[in-house]
């Protein structure tokens, strides 16, 4: 069962003389969480929305082997969504959406499994009316992964979350994931991303700009020492002198690659009579990196 | 299909208006038939008159029908539910048909129930006032109870004439309100503007077959001098009002079909 769960090639679409989307083309591979990152109006929830079949868009995509599109999507009975923000009926309780939309065998039991599951049970039972955005977002998720779906597309899915239920959240699409849920994520909360991502789509102006795991981007990413020393002025002279690159901190901090060993630093130093005091490790995190991807675009299209 | 039907079932009995709707016209209803008995001689609206309508609930269903037909799918887009309901497996005629569906079954459900509570209502206050078995002497030979039953059909494919515009409005505005103007303009202004419809009638024979003039149907089986206005027969105008009808759902079909969301 190597086939992707989800397919798209070569998806375009414009609104108007506006072109939204330009050659979209990825997979998702079963089982993994695929991060969706980009800035705002770059295309993510275009992009979601053509893969369920809300808007329409010139391309192909597949969706567990079989084609989906505007006019035809009956795999889609193996996806569950959350778009843009939770739909909900002000006359229904919570309980009432999930009834609403549980579908097949065992309805009953999935729907107290997803209650249990986001935690549901103090409000399930009021009026969707009154719910907080938090509580709406959370029945929106309850909503998107209630039929037991092979793939699950979650557009800002930690929206108007609370740090508790962000957590809950994370656990969940993580004991999902090992069951054999794939998930596609579009989030700007990009700490939260790094820990539950394994791959990663960075889109920018309607174009996939990277296309990576998230072990690969972090490890491409730039590693810092950062040192304090008795002369930080000396110490920065004598390691540009032994030709480390600096950065243009007033501390002195060497980029070094992934496996840079810490001694022959401290040789150099030491020779010259500078004592190391502390030693600290920065990696740069998912946001650095997908920034600098971002800026490095940026100029490449001004270039 | 029979999952889009009992979601759309499910919307309806949950909004509380469904059972206010219900209770209001019972109330209505009898109300209208115990006036009746209060004030047996008046002249305005007999028992027989006040009858024929159910007891003024085929009013009530246009207007009550027209609101329940505009938000039923408006309700859709203003809620952003219709993400939800068009990324389900179904296609989006699927979608519209059941909603159709489910709202020709309320419809016949309200009229089943207003004319059990006119025949309540006729059995409990006016029984004494005319027999259902008598001829009605301003209809075509026909007894109150035919006449009765002739009067709820044609009310009711008149109200399907209108509630397919309320439907093409909803799809294209996606707007509850644009399409309530739309059903309450198409059946109330028609009767503001039915004078002018039949004096161009005579002038241009053409304009007969205007959908506008197909709104006359209950009226002219109630009335049937109203032939020699619409110069149209019963038949042609049974036909026409279906033709209308499913040419205005139709559009809106046609039109949901392509709309993204």
């Amino acid at each position: 069962m190597n086939q992707p769960i989800l397919a798209v090639h070569q998806l375009n679409k414009s609104f108007g003389a506006k072109q939204v989307l330009h050659d979209i083309s990825f997979a998702c591979q079963r089982g993994h969480v695929i991060g969706l990152v980009g800035a705002n109006g770059a295309g993510k929830t275009t992009l979601m929305k053509a893969i369920l079949g809300l808007t329409t868009a010139t391309g192909q995509i597949s969706i567990d082997g079989q084609s989906t599109s505007f006019d035809h999507h009956e795999v889609l009975h193996e996806v569950g969504a959350l778009i843009e923000y939770p739909s909900i009926y002000p006359f229904m309780s919570g309980r009432d959406h999930l009834k609403l939309f549980a579908k097949g065998p065992r309805r009953h039991q999935r729907i107290e499994q997803t209650i249990a599951e986001l935690h549901l049970a103090k409000y399930i039972d009021r009026p969707a009316k009154g719910y907080s955005l938090g509580m709406k977002q959370k029945l929106g998720i309850a909503l998107a992964i209630l039929n037991d779906p092979k793939l699950v597309i979650l557009d800002e899915p930690m929206n108007g979350l609370d740090p508790q239920a962000n957590k809950e959240l994370r656990e969940l699409i993580i004991s999902k994931r090992q069951a054999g849920t794939t998930f596609l994520i579009s989030s700007h909360i990009l700490g939260e991303l790094q820990r539950i991502a394994d791959d990663l789509l960075i889109i920018d102006h309607g174009k996939i700009v990277k296309q990576t795991t998230m072990a690969d981007l972090l490890a491409a990413s730039s590693h810092q020492l950062i040192l304090s020393t008795s002369n930080d002025v000396k110490a920065r002279k004598v390691l540009t002198k032994a030709g480390y690159q600096l950065t243009e901190d007033p501390k002195p901090t060497i980029q070094v690659g992934a496996e840079t060993k810490l001694e022959p630093i401290l040789d150099v130093l030491s020779q010259q009579q500078v004592t190391v005091l502390d030693v600290q490790h920065h990696d740069a995190d998912l946001e650095d990196s997908v920034l600098k991807l971002l800026d490095h675009n940026q100029l490449q299209k001004e270039g | 299909m029979r999952t889009l039907l009992w979601q759309e079932a499910f919307k309806l009995l949950k909004k509380k208006s469904t059972y206010w709707v219900t209770i209001f016209l019972i109330i209505s209803g009898l109300g209208q038939a115990f006036l009746e008995k209060l004030y047996p001689h008046n002249k305005v609206l007999t028992a027989p008159m006040a009858f024929s309508s159910s007891f003024g609930a085929t009013t009530w269903l246009i207007f009550i029908m027209i609101a329940a037909c505009a938000t039923v799918l408006s309700m859709e887009f203003q809620y952003g539910t219709v993400k939800e309901i068009i990324y389900q497996q179904y296609s989006r005629s699927t979608i519209l048909i059941s909603k159709w569906l489910v709202m020709l079954g309320y419809s016949i459900y309200l009229y089943v129930m207003t004319g059990a509570v006119a025949l309540l209502g006729k059995v409990l206050f006016v029984n004494d006032q005319f027999s259902l078995t008598a001829i009605d002497p301003y209809s075509n030979h026909l007894t109150f109870l035919q006449q009765w039953l002739a009067s709820m059909s044609s009310s009711f494919m008149t109200l399907w004439l209108v509630l397919s515009v309320v439907f093409l409005f909803a799809t294209l505005f996606r707007s509850a309100t644009m399409a309530v103007t739309a059903g309450i303009v198409a059946f109330f202004a028609f009767n503001a503007v039915s004078v002018l419809m039949f004096k161009l009638i005579t002038k241009f024979n053409w304009v007969k077959w205007n959908p506008f003039n197909f709104l006359n149907f209950s009226n002219q089986i109630t009335d049937p001098a109203r032939h020699t206005l619409t110069q149209l027969s019963d038949t042609q105008l049974l036909i026409g009002s279906l033709g209308y009808t499913a040419l205005f759902l139709a559009i809106g079909l046609f039109s949901f079909r392509k709309q993204s969301v």
